[in-house]
């Protein structure tokens, strides 16, 4: 008798197996106590493998170098949590973003400007996702309890594939049940090289606010020729306001900054503002209903109230590549 | 484009991220190579999204890893070289013990294997893990079941030497 191979074992416990070739596989089963006993085997290093693998989600203790073994120094995600989850609350809009470098930025141009004509001009972003209302973190995962378990008669293979079909859903499979039923996100796309200017630049007009809208601006009058500096821009609402507004955007113009205190920041912005996680700020700045917050080395993160949503913007200094200024973008919280 | 790609950046950015993140250990490193994907996704949009984005996550791991290597011994004399810092809760202390142990284990299956693990822990099929790997579908199984035995098999030698270190 020619006994089964591991490999058609496993694909039995998987639910890998078409149902044709069930009935031939049960009858083996039904006369190989080995196999029986082998199946048997393959199912508890399923179940103890995906058990080991859930383990690999638990947050760290200590840090660990990059390329080594062991957890980083950011709590680690598990299947319902990424790294960014702050207090419980899932941060979804960190992960979608877009990277647009400025073609001719200058220093006094607001990305919610619009009617640049000049695609070497301004500032040019894509709208992303929401800075607020942010989706509430997926339940806490749980093992796997299955549904329909296994037979306890171990030469039965039907219950294997039923159970392997009719199973609860991993936490990887719930997670993504709970992400495609979550509200839409409006768009993000990751554009971190120069070849993608090219893309961002091109982008079509504005459009609706649950859409990638490209952010034209308009360059300043009178200022001086300079180096573009990218400008990443994390917002929600951008193609919509600029759809209400109008040419109105295309004649906001440079204001002071002047300091402002951090309670006055806060209450501006509608009850919360948004820091880069690790950089401490140099100062807060306030120009109409707009604050930043600005950081050494020419990082400032803007941030503007907007009906229902926040406008936020991070700049960098001329030179610094859009890489890094999404690694940045990363972890604003 | 635009929606098509918003649409593979929610369903796929955060198993991606997972899935670099159990391979790798470092959750910064897991965010930034998921970027780099979609960045790529965002050039070129694939016909069949997900194991062409598992794909090119794997690929990119894999030359991080070589240049991790020549790195490597570098963080390691950092990592001795670093004030101790004050001892975790027992039972977190524990936990990442544990991760350490898994990834250890893991690091004793070939690439393949290991990469294999990981795909179908993500819910992948027989189907989309071949597709992913460039394998024949027919040697998936074998494939998960030699892993599978192999990881549990060297966590439990892990967890034998600990205790035998212990006592």
């Amino acid at each position: 008798m020619q006994h089964l191979d591991d490999g058609l074992l496993h694909a039995l416990v998987d639910g890998e197996v078409p149902s044709a070739e069930l009935g031939e596989l049960q009858s083996h089963l039904d006369g190989c106590a080995a196999c029986r006993a082998r199946l048997d085997e393959a199912r508890g290093f399923t179940r103890e493998s995906d058990d080991l693998i859930q383990l690999l989600d638990v947050p760290a203790a200590r840090p660990a170098a990059r390329g080594g073994t062991g957890a980083a120094g950011r709590p680690a995600s598990g299947p319902s949590r990424t790294w960014w989850t702050t207090g419980g609350r899932r941060l979804a809009w960190a992960a979608s973003l877009v990277a647009a470098v400025g073609l001719g930025y200058t220093a006094g141009v607001r990305p919610w400007q619009a009617g640049a004509s000049d695609p070497g001009a301004g500032v040019r972003s894509l709208a992303t996702v929401p800075v607020e209302n942010a989706a509430p973190a997926p339940a806490a995962t749980e093992p796997a309890t299955g549904g329909v378990e296994p037979s306890d008669r171990a030469s039965d293979a039907m219950p294997d594939q039923m159970a392997a079909r009719n199973r609860a859903p991993s936490p990887a499979e719930r997670e993504a049940q709970s992400e495609r039923s979550a509200p839409a996100e409006p768009v993000a796309e990751a554009l971190a090289s120069g070849a993608r200017q090219e893309i961002a630049a091109d982008a079509a007009p504005v459009r609706r606010r649950d859409e990638a809208a490209p952010l034209r601006t308009e360059p300043a009058a009178a200022t001086p020729a300079a180096p573009p500096a990218p400008v990443m821009v994390i917002d929600r609402a951008v193609g919509a306001a600029l759809e209400q507004r109008g040419n109105e955007a295309a004649k906001q113009v440079l204001v002071a900054w002047t300091a402002v205190d951090l309670p006055t920041a806060i209450r501006l912005l509608g009850g919360s503002l948004r820091l880069i996680e690790g950089l401490v700020p140099e100062r807060l700045e306030t120009a109409g209903r707009a604050v930043r917050v600005v950081y050494a080395d020419g990082i400032v993160l803007e941030q503007r109230r907007d009906a229902d949503s926040v406008v936020v913007a991070l700049r960098g200094p001329a030179g610094l590549a859009a890489d890094s200024l999404a690694r940045l973008a990363a972890r604003i919280r | 484009m635009t929606e098509a790609l918003s649409r593979l950046f929610g369903e796929f950015h955060a198993p991606l991220v997972r899935l670099v993140t159990r391979r790798t250990g470092d959750p910064e490193l897991a965010e930034e190579i998921a970027q780099e994907v979609f960045a790529r996704a965002a050039v070129a949009p694939p016909r069949n999204p997900r194991p062409w984005l598992f794909a090119v996550a794997l690929n990119l791991i894999r030359e991080q890893g070589r240049t991790a290597t020549r790195r490597g011994r570098l963080l390691e004399l950092y990592k001795a070289e670093a004030p101790s810092r004050a001892p975790a809760p027992d039972a977190e202390l524990e936990r990442s013990e544990q991760a350490d142990r898994v990834r250890a284990a893991l690091a004793t299956l070939t690439e393949r294997d290991r990469e294999a693990l990981l795909l179908k822990a993500e819910g992948f099929n027989y189907d989309e893990i071949a597709a992913t790997l460039g394998l024949a579908k027919g040697a998936i199984g074998t494939t998960l079941s030699r892993a599978r035995r192999r990881l549990v098999e060297a966590y439990r030698a892990q967890e034998g030497r600990q205790h035998h270190a212990a006592s």
